[in-house]
């Protein structure tokens, strides 16, 4: 009896670690494992420890639903903390909705899903492609360039976008997608458009390495972020560190969290992350939602005494987080995430500095097919 | 572009759903909720319509529901149709084809396809509203050509005038006494008529039939 009590909680973890998307992917895994540290130090859940079982599907799609399945297939694991894209989740979807399992889902995207057995701990477009539209127009111009990933994100994101720009009187002045795998010699065509079609904004939709190749290339072409800046929606603490801060000056990014926002549970997570990992570089928005979901699943956890789908999804649905970008709360109408929205852009020494940001969490709207430029108008906003 | 629209306007759709409220109808209810439509759940179906519902989900089982026929029958411009089926057994996919459903949405009711039923019902009721529409002026069109190609053999009959001449008499007549040239055919063949039932009654009274 002592023993079985005193058996750990098992869940999965399934990010990245190598591939494409392995830069956003592991800072996603070290905020789970740094929650997942920090609750086991505190005495676990009911003097349970949390226990990660970790597979790194290498970025390759397949390979997520195979160790979903593989994860499941252990009758005390049903909770899977993991997926950066889009196609990933969707591959994983159906083995845990099968199993009636849970996945926290700690990334932005395009929305239009709803699943009852999944957390979306991430930005819909409402909570930061709105915002971040509105500013640039307001601040930049209303000619916008496109250029993104191949594969629904940016698409479903640039979409989002246009119908913004055209409600603002703007215009896309070119729309070019890339494979994930994009070197620094594929953007040549591109930047040559770039400097002929001479847009006021870039808006950037990459992700994965393609992300830096981009912005190293933009830079060495003579692109100034300063001048002509890139916006992005993925772009953050984790890839700017790579691009470096001389590439990196000037561009724009919208997420919930930046790692050098002024918060006491910011505070207390970096230093606990830089003891855990070291640097603090990479810690991203991203990051910082894996982090919280594991504390809201092990808040749940506390209440419900068991990893049973039905039980959990009871208790999360309203719950509420004292997170690292301030109060955060799951939306009990579709379980996505109440989350803050900031606008930052960094400055010479490759830092985020913040432009604005919503004074309060925005509330997330996944099925908002097109937005109106008065949705932000109505979140008040405070201007740095 | 007419696909924009209709994904476009998805929030501003009146929804109906026509089914007894148990588990299927809370999870569409809810799904609905988040795609931001305004959805009202009567059942049994309303007796008389108050509110016009743009989109209506209606329960198909293995026999015709009463209720719901009649709601349906009440609807002279009738709404987009969603059935929801917990069958696929011959009597309901029989009924699914003679309430001329758009789309169907299968029980168990999932969040994931609620929105695809939706779509492609609303496209094809598009369509059909739009076919309908058109069927309806070619009628009239295909009517009216032969009406005036009879009202202008009489004319040329009765005044020996070429083809062209009559049609220019009729548009003529038309805008002297201002009525459209269609009305203007109808009393030519309508004045014909009974001046031919004259000559005919005329000829019985006169005691017999030529051969």
């Amino acid at each position: 009896m002592e023993k079985n009590s005193l058996k750990p909680w098992t869940v999965g973890v399934l990010f990245s670690e190598t591939g494409v998307t392995s830069i956003i992917e592991k800072t996603q895994l070290k905020g789970t494992l740094l929650a997942i540290d920090e609750i086991n130090e505190a005495g676990g859940v009911e003097g349970r420890e949390i226990s990660p079982v970790i597979m790194d599907p290498g970025s390759e799609v397949s390979q997520y639903r195979i160790f979903a399945e593989k994860m499941l297939s252990d009758p005390e694991l049903n909770v899977i903390f993991g997926c950066y894209m889009s196609s990933s989740r969707k591959e994983v979807l159906p083995v845990i909705e099968r199993q009636n399992a849970f996945l926290f889902y700690p990334t932005l995207y395009e929305g239009f899903e709803y699943s009852p057995n999944v957390i979306y701990g991430g930005a819909a477009p409402n909570q930061n492609s709105l915002p971040l539209a509105i500013y640039l127009l307001e601040n930049f111009g209303s000619r916008f360039y496109f250029i993104g990933s191949d594969y629904i994100y940016p698409r479903e994101s640039n979409r989002v976008m246009r119908n913004i720009l055209r409600q603002g009187g703007g215009e896309v002045a070119a729309e070019h997608y890339l494979s994930l795998d994009a070197k620094c010699g594929d953007f040549d065509r591109i930047l040559r458009d770039i400097k002929n079609v001479s847009p006021d904004v870039i808006f950037s939709t990459l992700v994965g390495s393609g992300t830096v190749n981009f912005y190293t290339a933009y830079h060495e072409s003579g692109g100034d972020g300063f001048k002509l800046p890139i916006a992005s929606l993925t772009t953050n603490e984790a890839e700017v560190a790579v691009i470096g801060q001389e590439a990196s000056a000037g561009h724009i990014t919208a997420a919930p969290y930046f790692h050098n926002i002024k918060t006491e549970e910011n505070k207390r997570f970096l230093e606990k992350y830089a003891r855990k990992f070291g640097s603090i570089d990479e810690v991203t928005s991203c990051c910082e939602a894996a982090y919280s979901q594991v504390h809201l699943f092990a808040n749940a956890l506390r209440m419900t005494g068991s990893t049973d789908a039905d039980q959990l999804r009871k208790v999360l649905r309203g719950a509420e987080f004292e997170a690292p970008q301030g109060r955060i709360k799951v939306d009990p109408d579709n379980n996505h995430t109440y989350l803050q929205s900031r606008i930052a852009r960094v400055d010479q020494d490759g830092e985020y500095c913040l432009e604005r940001e919503a004074i309060r969490p925005i509330k997330p709207d996944p099925y908002l097919a097109v937005p109106a430029l008065n949705d932000w108008a109505n979140a008040p906003i405070r201007t740095n | 572009m007419e696909h924009d629209e209709i994904v476009g306007r998805l929030r501003g759709l009146n929804v109906l759903v026509l089914h007894p409220r148990d588990g299927d109808a809370e999870e569409l209810l809810q799904q609905l909720n988040r795609i931001g439509c305004r959805a009202q759940a009567i059942w049994p179906p309303p007796r008389n319509i108050s509110d016009k519902a743009d989109l209506a989900f209606i329960q198909v089982s293995e026999k015709p529901h009463d209720g719901i026929n009649n709601y349906l029958m009440l609807t002279d411009d009738r709404p987009t149709l969603i059935g929801m089926a917990g069958y696929e057994s011959p009597s309901v996919l029989q009924n699914l084809i003679d309430l001329q459903v758009d789309s169907v949405l299968p029980k168990p009711v999932r969040p994931y396809g609620v929105l695809s039923s939706i779509v492609v019902a609303r496209r094809n009721w598009q369509q059909s509203k739009r076919h309908e529409k058109l069927i309806a002026k070619l009628k009239n069109k295909v009517e009216n050509s032969h009406k005036m190609n009879e009202a202008k053999i009489i004319l040329m009959q009765i005044h020996d005038l070429s083809e062209d001449q009559a049609y220019k008499a009729i548009r003529h007549q038309a805008m002297a006494s201002r009525k459209t040239i269609a009305e203007v055919v109808q009393l030519i063949i309508e004045s014909n008529a009974l001046l031919n039932d004259f000559v005919t009654k005329n000829n019985l009274d006169g005691g017999g039939i030529e051969d």
